[in-house]
């Protein structure tokens, strides 16, 4: 997801598309400081849209498959193999901070996304080897140029085996969280499910080289003291909001009686009006740093 | 240096440093983040030339540097005086050189883990070993919970702290570090509590519980609701 957000980036400057191992969100912003035109990173992201054939092309990219991994040698200590080759891809390209010498050379980054990782798909390893990996990687990361972004079923995971996510969680540099409404017995028919799909959780934010975070002081969003953000999905956007609950007896009125149909879709016009100008939440009529 | 209100509120005897032989314990959860506790006790045992062994399971040096300089500390001057040493536990615990070896020994159980966690303790040992035996050493560990989480028997973690000389299953004082149970704040970042651990006799000591707020450079403390944004 996080990639396909860069690239969508990129998609304007088409014509630009560089060859080589400059991954295309390097490109974007040499870019930006030749034309010199502010355009906001990654504005508006369309999800119908798909990334054109040849952008990814032309970008470095590799796919560590799993099963593959696995019948290839034999061995079953699955993480430890997909750290060897992680570390293997960052020396071959020259991403450690530890080896790097000429600092005037371009700096490329790596950036690693790992779907559903520990999730049934994956081959059953013995516990707190996830654990061990994330710390590792920790390691790698933090000596290289290199960013990873981890998905995980944390829902499959029962309320005994909580712990294990918590200890992740704890060895992550940031986390969130969706909850949908969708996969909770007791939200699924509520007035709010009309308007958000779910909730949505930052349990923690970087917080590298500094004491305090520095998305809490940008963010207009997190700032303002807001806890309370939900999230909804739409066929074109996915968009990010605080969480208010409806008017009171919002929707279900309107098809109940038809007097009452004028007030409540006033009231619903509202709603939308202030999503509209809002986007992903934050003050109205002011837009987020980081709104897209 | 170490955050003054702090200091005020812990009121150690000798400059602000902990009594030598004890043992401070911090704990911390998801949304309130203990580290910054970490550098104020680097601070001060520094400034009272103090040697500090800090062992990171957790961050790289730079981490610890680029903090020490909002706080007022050149980590990096103190290390060339021989003052302060740092044992990296994030890359270096798993060596790359391990997997390999244990590739052809699958079937050991946890034990090369363990085995990697007595390797360290040696290594620790040496460090501590360098600095000279009349001054007193402060061994900062950041952050225990690492071993734990990674699968090490309590127990092996127990041996590890108590074979670190300094440190014994019992602490002096706990400072436990929470999110503010109302929720997010700008004003107050968390609540610490800060309790006499069962083997400090100092009967006089009561627990205390502050709020916190941490900004860029510094982060003070007060009483509960007598933050200067309220």
């Amino acid at each position: 997801m996080a990639i396909a957000w860069r690239y969508k980036g990129l998609g304007r400057f088409e014509s630009g598309v560089p060859t080589g191992k400059v991954t295309p969100s390097m490109t974007l912003s040499k870019q930006l400081s030749k034309t010199d035109a502010p355009r906001p990173f990654c504005n508006t992201f369309d999800l119908t849209k798909t990334i054109p054939e040849s952008i990814i092309g032309a970008a470095s990219l590799s796919l560590l498959d799993i099963n593959n991994i696995i019948e290839g040698s034999g061995d079953t200590r699955l993480y430890d193999q997909i750290l060897q080759k992680i570390r293997t891809m960052m020396k071959e390209k020259g991403l450690s901070n530890i080896e790097a010498s000429d600092a005037s050379e371009q700096v490329n980054t790596l950036r690693i996304c790992i779907e559903s990782i520990d999730s049934p798909g994956w081959p059953p390893q013995r516990p707190g080897e996830v654990f061990k990996f994330f710390h590792a990687l920790r390691g790698l990361l933090r000596s290289s140029n290199a960013a990873a972004v981890i998905t995980m079923p944390a829902h499959l995971y029962s309320d005994d085996s909580q712990d294990v996510v918590r200890r992740i969680e704890h060895m992550s540099d940031a986390v969130i969280e969706l909850d949908s409404f969708a996969a909770r017995p007791g939200t699924a028919d509520t007035a709010y499910s009309q308007d958000y799909h779910g909730l949505f959780y930052v349990h923690k934010l970087p917080v590298i080289n500094s004491l305090v975070s520095p998305s809490t002081k940008l963010s207009i969003l997190l700032g303002s003291g807001h806890s309370n953000l939900g999230f909804k999905l739409r066929r074109k956007k996915f968009s990010i909001e605080t969480f208010h609950l409806p008017p009171e007896g919002g929707v279900s009125e309107r098809r109940t009686g038809p007097n009452k149909q004028k007030g409540t879709g006033e009231a619903e016009s509202k709603i939308a009006g202030k999503v509209a100008s809002v986007g992903c939440g934050s003050l109205p009529g002011k837009t987020d740093l980081y709104e897209f | 240096m170490g955050y003054g209100t702090l200091d005020s509120v812990l009121s150690f005897e000798r400059s602000n440093v902990p009594p030598s032989g004890s043992l401070i314990l911090i704990t911390d959860t998801l949304s309130s983040d203990g580290n910054f506790l970490i550098h104020h006790f680097i601070a001060n045992h520094l400034k009272a030339n103090r040697h500090v062994v800090l062992v990171g399971f957790n961050q790289l040096l730079s981490h610890y540097q680029a903090i020490g300089k909002k706080l007022g500390i050149d980590l990096s001057q103190e290390k060339s005086k021989s003052l302060f040493s740092f044992i990296d536990g994030l890359t270096s615990f798993y060596c790359p050189n391990d997997t390999s070896q244990s590739a052809s020994s699958i079937s050991q159980s946890s034990s090369p883990f363990e085995d990697n966690l007595r390797k360290f303790y040696v290594m620790v040992k040496k460090v501590v070993a360098e600095h000279p035996v009349e001054s007193a050493v402060s061994l900062v560990i950041d952050d225990l919970s690492t071993l734990l989480f990674a699968g090490i028997q309590v127990e092996a973690v127990l041996r590890f702290v108590k074979n670190c000389r300094l440190l014994i299953e019992k602490s002096e004082y706990i400072l436990s570090t929470r999110g503010l149970s109302s929720g997010y704040s700008r004003d107050v970042s968390g609540d610490i509590t800060i309790a006499r651990g069962p083997r400090n006799n100092d009967t006089s000591y009561r627990t205390a519980s502050w709020h916190y707020k941490t900004v860029d450079n510094n982060v003070q403390f007060f009483a509960k609701g007598h933050s200067a944004g309220i």
